[in-house]
């Protein structure tokens, strides 16, 4: 329903009307808290945006102003800049989702900036983001070798998604690759898997500074040392048929019964070596995005990921604390292990 | 607005005052303020200076207006965050519960925006978790910070659904929830790279097994991934001892040095430092059989280089940060109603900086060896 100029100002009475709820209820769910039913909240959501229900700034300020003595400045507006399509990759979505949902929340307006797309480069892009009044900033996970992004990061409160390979070095969020491969690690020696190995590659441990390998390196040095397997590092480049050659010749020689890579692809790989999953050896994905594929492994919250690095932004806004600061904090999200068929328990009865 | 003639009456300093004695515009003051990225940063410096210097405030009849306004409601406002500390982390921080310069961070992010802090020590005075629930229920608090606690204590019983909560350093502590912590992957990390630097080839980790627990065997992993690309002749197992008392532990320490030819001890235990006794001109002689002299023997480099023994070298960890960072971290979670265990905890880590100091002396192995070959 359009708003027309005279008609008085929407408020929570009426959306309490529209949707047969308390007032109380309806501030209540649209701040989600947690004594709200979802799916009344849905409901009351639906109905504000029906309605055109906006939190009056007057009143937000002066709240503000009672409950924390000081009035609130108007809030800034935030950008969320990638470097190639969103519609590209899934796992950007789901970033981007939860940096759109937090940013909701926390009264910001978040706006997508793609630098692949059209006229952005760095220079119009700074120009672009003082026109708007931008001096917060989310990297979002850049693809390497595409757009790169040149800013005067004095200007501005940065957080980076994933991307520790490039430029600022700055508060970062990413999933806890060093906790998850810890946990596959685990999982698969409940399963009964003795000698596991770790593969990937070494341009993405790099970007991650290793993350993974320490992980590794710390799980295995709590098992008894006839079961330790050397990790594996996949060369810079290296094309598909190489890394296949690699992880079949590596798992032979070492015996090894149960392979942890962070390559979503790693069913086919194994095939392509002349392996058969799970029955010549098992293994587990080290990040599950998309589909599972009959893998079992490690599904990062992406989600959480964007909440995340809206929350420290906005945090850094609110302090005042713009360019890169000298001791940056890391944030690192908790996955989740989920079973698939790659990872059964293991047939104690065919170990002679 | 026409402001009244201040003859005599101390008046309120305004935008428009500060804006003429830094000679801007008074909207430039307003925009300074809110830091609006259109004031060039060091007009923004000028500007804030004069307003520090004239004492300008926001106008105090708005404020007034508001006190009124808020003189209707009969609650008063009650502390908002709750820090929980525990009472049997004492031997952690000298005697204290808790670290002061962690606490110190988290006052800093609290008081500029008025938010009220209770310190609250679990197991002092006979309080216990279930009493603590109640008075923070009463009292209406929904944040909590808890501050290091020893493995003692592996979850406390407070009605979980009912707090935001952040915590610091404590991983083993359950819920599983956010954690905010120093970056002591990182510190071991670094420390190793700063002393191959200075040429040692031989660097032994040393750590209590609690410690690691408590950290995610933080340490440990970052040890052994800088390992991973040094030869098998220059990789020192660890040792892991067993929380003793210092004597003990010197001992521990002086014979897995022994066993291991190790030129170089880096260690979170700073407790050797603290025993009058054995401190010399040169560093400090451990008492034990034969005795071992820092750093004539073996170097020493902390992974928490204490403040008040500069003679340490090490890594010196951002408690004060780690604080902020943990304050900041539970204003959102508090804003947002995310209360209760998340179903993805994260956990924020700060980094270190290495300090030099006379325990860690550069290596002079080669030049020794040039000297030798010239005599």
């Amino acid at each position: 329903m359009p708003i027309t100029e005279r008609q008085p100002r929407v408020t929570i009475k009426d959306v309490a009307l529209a949707a047969g709820v308390h007032f109380t209820t309806v501030s209540l769910a649209l701040r989600h808290h947690p004594s709200i039913p979802a799916s009344t909240r849905e409901r009351i959501e639906t109905e504000a945006k029906r309605i055109g229900y906006a939190p009056n700034p007057v009143f937000a300020a002066l709240t503000h102003f009672r409950v924390h003595g000081r009035v609130r400045a108007t809030p800034p507006r935030v950008a969320y800049i990638i470097n190639h399509p969103l519609e590209k990759y899934q796992h950007e979505q789901s970033f981007w989702a939860g940096a759109k949902e937090q940013a909701e929340m926390l009264g910001y307006d978040l706006e997508l900036i793609s630098v692949s797309q059209g006229h952005h480069d760095s220079k119009s892009l700074a120009r672009y983001l003082r026109a708007q009044n931008i001096t917060g900033i989310i990297i979002g996970a850049f693809e390497p070798g595409l757009a790169e992004l040149k800013l005067d990061w004095r200007d501005y409160a940065i957080v980076k998604i994933d991307s520790l390979h490039m430029e600022p070095q700055t508060t970062s969020v990413s999933n806890d690759q060093r906790q998850d491969v810890r946990m596959a690690f685990r999982e698969m020696r409940a399963r009964g898997y003795r000698r596991i190995g770790l593969a990937v590659g070494r341009a993405s441990e790099e970007s991650i500074q290793f993350r993974y390998t320490a992980g590794y390196l710390i799980e295995r040095s709590s098992i008894p040392l006839e079961d330790h397997v050397p990790e594996l590092h996949f060369p810079h480049q290296a094309p598909w048929g190489k890394v296949s050659e690699l992880i079949g010749n590596w798992i032979r020689k070492h015996k090894i019964e149960a392979v942890l890579c962070n390559w979503s692809s790693l069913g086919q790989l194994l095939t392509d070596a002349g392996l058969r999953v799970p029955k010549d050896v098992a293994c587990a994905c080290l990040c599950l995005t998309g589909e599972s594929n009959g893998l079992a492994g490690i599904r990062p919250n992406l989600h959480m990921v964007g909440v995340k690095a809206v929350s420290l932004l906005t945090s850094q806004l609110k302090q005042d604390s713009r360019g890169v600061a000298a001791f940056a904090s890391n944030t690192y999200v908790r996955s989740r292990w989920q079973d698939g068929p790659s990872a059964p328990q293991k047939i104690f009865a065919t170990v002679s | 607005m026409k402001r009244l003639p201040t003859s005599g009456l101390k008046r309120y300093p305004t935008m428009s005052d500060v804006a003429i004695a830094v000679g801007v515009h008074p909207t430039t003051v307003s925009l300074a303020l809110r830091s609006h990225p259109s004031i060039p940063l060091v007009t923004r410096t000028r500007i804030l200076n004069a307003v520090r210097e004239i004492g300008y405030i926001r106008d105090p009849l708005l404020d007034a207006f508001n006190f009124h306004r808020c003189s209707k409601h009969t609650s008063k406002q009650s502390p908002s965050i709750a820090f929980i500390a525990d009472a049997n982390s004492a031997p952690f921080f000298d005697g204290a519960a808790y670290h002061p310069l962690v606490y110190e961070g988290v006052r800093a992010v609290a008081d500029p925006q008025h938010l009220s802090l209770e310190v609250f020590e679990l197991g002092k005075n006979g309080l216990t978790p279930s009493r603590l629930n109640t008075i923070l229920s009463s009292r209406g608090i929904t944040g909590i910070l808890l501050s290091t606690f020893t493995l003692a204590t592996q979850d406390i019983e407070l009605d979980w659904r009912n707090f935001s909560t952040v915590k610091i350093e404590s991983h083993h502590l359950l819920p599983q929830i956010d954690v905010v912590s120093n970056d002591q992957c990182q510190a071991a990390r670094l420390c190793m790279r700063k002393l191959r630097e200075f040429g040692y080839r031989r660097i032994g980790l040393a750590t209590a097994l609690d410690d690691e627990s408590r950290l995610q065997d933080n340490f440990g992993s970052g040890f052994l991934v800088e390992q991973a690309d040094l030869p098998e002749a220059e990789c020192v197992p660890p040792l892991l001892f067993k929380r003793a008392g210092v004597a003990e532990v010197a001992a521990r320490l002086a014979e897995w040095v022994k066993e291991n030819d190790v030129d170089v001890i880096m260690t979170n235990w700073n407790e050797f430092f603290r025993e009058a006794s054995w401190l010399t001109a040169e560093g400090i002689r451990f008492p034990t059989h034969p005795p071992l002299h820092i750093p004539r023997d073996v170097a020493f480099a902390s992974l928490d280089a204490p403040a008040d023994r500069p003679q340490v070298a090490g890594i010196v960890q951002n408690h004060r940060l780690v604080g902020m960072r943990a304050m900041e971290h539970l204003e959102v979670l508090v804003k947002t109603y995310q209360r209760g265990a998340p179903a993805n905890p994260s956990g924020t880590y700060v980094p270190g900086f290495w300090r030099d100091g006379a325990t860690v002396p550069k290596k002079t192995v080669r030049r020794a060896r040039v000297q030798g070959a010239s005599l």
